[in-house]
């Protein structure tokens, strides 16, 4: 836990005062992508320990898809809540909710649609559910259990936030993350466009 | 990209089944550490580097920063529930 408030906060002040060089950009990139692929294979591996993690889906059936469907609406309803106490619309809050933690496209995505400022704030917004992820995960797992700490995640619970969820639950968690994570990934774009455009 | 990651996670899983020793779930456990903390760092360095976001923080941050929470919240309080029936219903 420690470990990872120091990693991400040495990372922003690095970032934030300037000294990283711009012209190694692309080498960011790919250090980034390559630490996500290290990562992911480092879970595979574990997981190939945890055979109760996998027994867990295989009992669960097509119930597994009851809690990234409850994750959605879950994460939808709280920003419908915000928008009854914000002069934001609700319109506008269920499309940068929609997000799911996923800050690159929704961002762009709200942006390409025609609302530039919208889209800054969707990527904020969802910058800032990943890193509350991060930061929170473990208190969650421990009082609300597996399925609320896999939902805190969304669509970051195949990626980012997947080693955080092997981590806090000795690998129990990674099957049910990444399954929770794919469809969340899967229902970022039709759900921005759906809220951003006919609701 | 996706689909990339979900064959690292199966390459990750197959390799772990092969070698089946303590070593090989010492490496998983390494490469996992290591990979999070560098990954963590790198995207703490391109979130600090964002230079319209340092703008415009200011401005819409709490905003932002309160509609993550409740989306969050949402998520948990509303799947914490989903799971809670599932068990139950496991058990009757």
């Amino acid at each position: 836990m420690i470990g990872i408030v120091l990693s991400l906060g040495a990372g922003i002040l690095f970032g934030f005062s300037g000294l990283f060089p711009s012209t190694l950009e692309g080498f960011l990139e790919r250090w980034i992508d390559v630490s996500l692929y290290v990562l992911v294979f480092g879970v595979g591996m574990e997981l190939a320990w945890e055979s109760k993690a996998l027994e867990e889906i295989r009992s669960l059936g097509l119930r597994v898809f009851l809690l990234p469907l409850a994750a959605m609406v879950g994460s939808l309803s709280g920003a419908a809540f915000v928008a009854l106490c914000s002069p934001m619309t609700l319109r506008e809050c269920l499309a940068v909710a929609s997000g799911f933690g996923w800050y690159s496209l929704s961002g762009v995505l709200l942006a390409r649609l025609g609302n530039p400022s919208l889209g800054l704030f969707a990527f904020a917004t969802n910058v800032f559910r990943e890193i509350l992820t991060l930061v929170n995960l473990e208190w969650v797992y421990r009082v609300f259990g597996g399925w609320a700490a896999v939902a805190l995640g969304g669509a970051t619970s195949m990626d980012t936030t997947l080693g955080v969820l092997s981590r806090v639950s000795g690998g129990k968690l990674v099957p049910l993350g990444v399954v929770s994570g794919v469809l969340h990934s899967l229902c970022v774009a039709p759900c921005v466009m759906f809220f951003s455009r006919f609701l | 990209m996706m689909w990339l990651l979900l064959a690292v996670l199966a390459l990750g899983f197959l390799v772990g089944r092969l070698v089946r020793s303590g070593l090989a779930r010492r490496t998983g456990k390494t490469l996992s550490t290591v990979g999070l903390l560098f990954l963590l760092f790198a995207m703490g360095v391109r979130l600090g580097q964002e230079e319209f976001l340092r703008m415009k923080l200011a401005s819409f941050g709490l905003s932002a920063l309160s509609l993550a929470f409740a989306a969050g919240a949402g998520a948990v309080v509303v799947a914490g529930l989903a799971e809670r029936m599932v068990r139950k219903r496991k058990r009757l």
